[in-house]
């Protein structure tokens, strides 16, 4: 077959051809030389093929898995892996099995001896702890000197941004004997022991930026993008079963679930949708829920002149259906609330809650006389956004014209914190003292100072949030804040949804893993595996 | 060509600018505030202010973003505000990720799009040009956000031959870049069978054939050159369209890319990285699009002309 040269064409077709030829291959070369030119093409691919999948750290498919350890699924990063910084849930998940702090909470939500074996209060403004026989991952024995080093470490410039609850109450840390530390209150304050369960850090790390050893019972490993690797120590006391225990991340919902089932993630702890689990169960994986403290609740701008009748928002709560929604959106992993604090904790507060009730809303509302429309703002996590249209409905049925608006996290929190919202579904999590009642309630604790955000101002709310406050027995507290808890009932400043429950989705032979009320992962260090029993498909 | 080439790059400078503000106010904008997201509620207006100081947060936005470019131009885009870390080395850590899952994805897309839509094109009508049509229908339709966790499900979970998800060697790059890649090919695999029909019908082509010229050469020398100039000015603007859709992809696989960072930044109000994820991003779609124009004008000279 006689081949068309370049130059034929353009001597054919002058005009036409001369911009449309572009024979990569010269039409001159040789068959020989133009396999040579297509190999070299074919191999110039392959190498970007190798190049590419060189690019790629370690071997072909998942990351090995040393023997015996635990791989955890987190839905986000750790803002940091310094106990005084790391604040988010993904930090104090890793940070609280490698620190220890002088008490930790129990399971009543009151403070128990941790590092600390008790302490006494000589006077109103003094608290003086003794300090048990621990240890360092180091090896150092934990003194007083270190409790004293790491308090002190707190007002250095470098942890402006470190978690103060309570921590401004100390005028003064004193280490009294090697196991004996003083603390020196400004003024008297039932509320101190939560900011003695800051982490405990060794004198001579203490002033550094990001120290990482604690007295917990793994120290940090491997810090990668996306994994967090701690190793079991041999100074814990019981040392854990475990050898190890690596945090992955994995920031989508449907990919962890998807992980648990094939065995490349043990254990995830409420960072599972509620429509997944029954698939998990059949997948092979066991589902653990156990009652939790996240308090789940509805915010509201009692400013708004619509929304500063308690009748109309005493509609509001009658008007949501929150069993319905607990049965059929949270897969029934919560408990209706009718508080802050849950039936566990010591200041529980025996109120009847505001039942669902449309025919009671509807008159509330007819007697309010005001035509209520309102907006909802709620955070774009699917299964925020799908409770969020299931209260914008059931406003709806009696009445209520609600405009539900999801919100990224950011904007959802800066808008309720300046205040620019009607309703708001949001929840709090990690609280362990009723106190928590004067920051949400206390007419003089709008953001920033403090939580109240809707605006709410009862000066016999007022009074009692500061008086609980006091050094008086918690007998006393529980019953002032019995008083505010009823008063919450009668004026519905918020709207109290449910307490969401722990779940954890884990690999069967991952045995004495417990769930805590808090959502810690403590509980990991008493874990170990079984032969029985099997998670996920690997 | 190096004219032309030039003047592209110059066009490109206002084009960053331009994107960098516009992201930049609208991040402003918005509501939402840094130090909320590092303080939290109950912290003092004496500890805020002060933070806010440290971190430069007390200056008029406009300010903060013309210190940002007068450091970028230095080669210093700062620190980020949450973590603290030079917003340099973080996208230098994550950067590569992302610009081996685009690579990996075109690659992909090429490999499927080139053989189905010329095979569409040639046998127009026929069962070929069908099959591409339905698959590109069905790719386009699938977002990443499904066509992702069916993959894991079939090749992670029930087919245990791939990883799950993460960035742990060769095979983990596969599933994600082919939720990539499968939605571009579809595009790809349209465009030229459009393009590559339309050059088949041309003059030059009808003489090749005329003069004698295999059936294979006559696609291959003569149509496809004709039609890539097409197909590669959709590459080039999909190219775009690939970068923003590995946000959603580095979500689902937990690929530690730009993307990712990118989401988490905004989250934060973490403004210096913001601006240094859309700098990055913005930068790579420049120069594919210079990229893209270089080689158009290397193989049509009218566009060299025109220039």
């Amino acid at each position: 077959m006689r081949r068309v040269t370049r130059s034929e064409h353009i001597g054919t077709h002058p005009t036409s051809m001369k911009h449309l030829r572009c024979p990569s291959v010269p039409d001159v070369l040789s068959r020989r030389q133009r396999f040579s030119a297509g190999r070299g093409r074919a191999c110039g691919l392959a190498a970007v093929v190798a190049v590419l999948l060189a690019g790629a750290p370690g071997c072909a498919g998942e990351p090995a898995r040393a023997p015996g350890w635990v791989v955890v699924g987190l839905d986000a990063p750790p803002n940091s892996l310094d106990p005084r910084t790391g604040s988010d849930a993904s930090a104090v998940a890793i940070l609280d099995l490698v620190h220890r702090g002088l008490v930790r909470t129990g399971p009543a939500g009151e403070p128990v001896p941790d590092l600390a074996v008790g302490w006494d209060t000589p006077d109103p403004v003094t608290y003086r702890f003794r300090i048990g026989d621990a240890r360092f991952q180091d090896g150092r024995p934990v003194t007083a000197a270190d409790v004293a080093a790491t308090y002190a470490s707190i007002e250095q410039p470098a942890f402006q941004a470190a978690r103060r609850d309570g921590l401004e109450l100390i005028a003064e840390v004193v280490a009294e004997t090697s196991h004996v530390v003083r603390f020196s209150l400004r003024e008297p304050s039932a509320t101190f022991l939560g900011a003695a369960r800051l982490a405990i850090l060794p004198a001579a790390c203490a002033a550094e930026a990001d120290c990482r050893i604690g007295a917990g019972p793994f120290r940090l490993g491997r810090v990668e993008l996306d994994t967090v690797e701690i190793h079991a120590t041999s100074t814990a006391d019981p040392a854990p079963d475990v050898p190890g225990i690596r945090f992955t991340i994995s920031p989508d919902s449907v990919a962890r679930a998807l992980g648990l089932a094939r065995g490349t993630i043990d254990l995830v702890q409420n960072a599972v949708e509620p429509d997944l689990l029954p698939w998990l169960e059949s997948a092979g994986l066991e589902v653990v829920s156990t009652p939790g403290s996240t308090f789940h609740y509805l915010g509201i701008n009692v400013r708004r002149p619509e929304l500063s009748d308690p009748r109309v928002r005493r509609a509001i709560a009658h008007a949501i259906d929150r069993e319905a929604i607990v049965r059929w959106v949270l897969g029934g992993h919560a408990r209706l609330a009718n508080g802050l604090l849950p039936p566990e904790h010591w200041s529980h507060a025996p109120v009847p809650e505001i039942g669902y009730d449309p025919a009671a809303a509807r008159r509330l509302l007819a007697e309010a006389g005001t035509a209520v429309r309102v907006s909802l703002k709620t955070s774009t996590v699917e299964l925020r956004r799908r409770i969020g249209e299931a209260i914008g409905a059931m406003l709806g049925d009696v009445g209520i014209v609600a405009d539900v608006r999801p919100l990224e996290w950011a904007s959802l929190y800066g808008d309720v914190r300046r205040g620019a919202f009607d309703l708001f579904a949001l929840a709090w999590f990690g609280i362990r003292d009723p106190d928590h009642y004067h920051a949400m309630l206390h007419s003089e604790m709008a953001p920033p100072r403090g939580s109240n955000r809707g605006g709410f101002a009862d000066a016999e709310v007022d009074a009692l949030t500061v008086a609980a406050r006091g050094p008086i027995p918690r007998a006393e507290r529980r019953a002032l804040y019995d008083r505010v808890a009823g008063i919450v009932q009668r004026d519905v400043p918020y709207v109290p949804l449910w307490w969401v429950d722990n779940v954890v989705v884990k690999n069967r032979r991952l045995a004495g893993f417990v769930p805590s009320p808090g959502g810690d992962l403590r509980s990991l260090a008493h874990a170990s595996w079984t032969a029985q029993g099997r998670g996920g498909r690997s | 060509m190096v004219r032309h080439a030039a003047v592209r790059l110059a066009l490109a400078v206002p084009t960053l600018v331009g994107v960098l503000f516009l992201v930049s106010a609208l991040l402003h904008l918005v509501p939402g505030d840094p130090v909320d997201a590092m303080l939290g509620e109950g912290s003092s207006s004496v500890d805020r202010e002060q933070l806010r100081r440290a971190m430069g947060l007390d200056r008029p936005p406009w300010r903060q973003l013309a210190e940002f470019a007068a450091g970028a131009l230095q080669g210093d885009l700062g620190r980020s505000i949450a973590g603290g870390e030079p917003v340099a080395l973080l996208l230098a850590q994550r950067y590569p990720a992302t610009l081996q899952l685009t690579a990996a994805a075109l690659g992909i897309a090429l490999l499927i799009a080139l053989p189905l839509g010329a095979a569409a094109a040639i046998r127009s009508g026929s069962i070929a040009d069908r099959v591409s049509l339905i698959l590109a229908a069905a790719e386009t339709a699938l977002p990443t956000f499904c066509l992702g966790p069916l993959l894991i499900l079939v090749f992670a979970v029930e087919l245990p031959w791939l990883p799950v998800s993460g960035r742990s060697g060769p095979a983990s790059v596969v599933l994600p870049a082919l939720t990539l890649g499968l939605g571009l090919s579809a595009v790809l695999a349209r465009q030229l069978r459009v393009a590559l029909a339309d050059a088949l019908r041309l003059d030059c082509v009808r003489t090749a054939r005329a003069k004698g010229a295999s059936g294979w050469r006559t696609i291959l020398v003569h149509a496809l050159p004709n039609a890539a100039t097409a197909t590669m000015t959709v590459l080039g603007l999909q190219l775009g369209g690939l970068l923003a859709g590995a946000v959603v992809t580095e979500t689902i696989f937990a690929w530690p890319g730009i993307g990712r960072l990118l989401v988490q930044a905004i989250g934060a109000r973490d403004y210096p990285l913001v601006q240094g994820c859309v700098l990055a991003v913005a930068c790579t779609y420049v120069v594919v699009n210079l990229l893209t124009d270089v080689v158009l004008a290397a193989l049509d000279p009218r566009l060299r002309e025109r220039t």
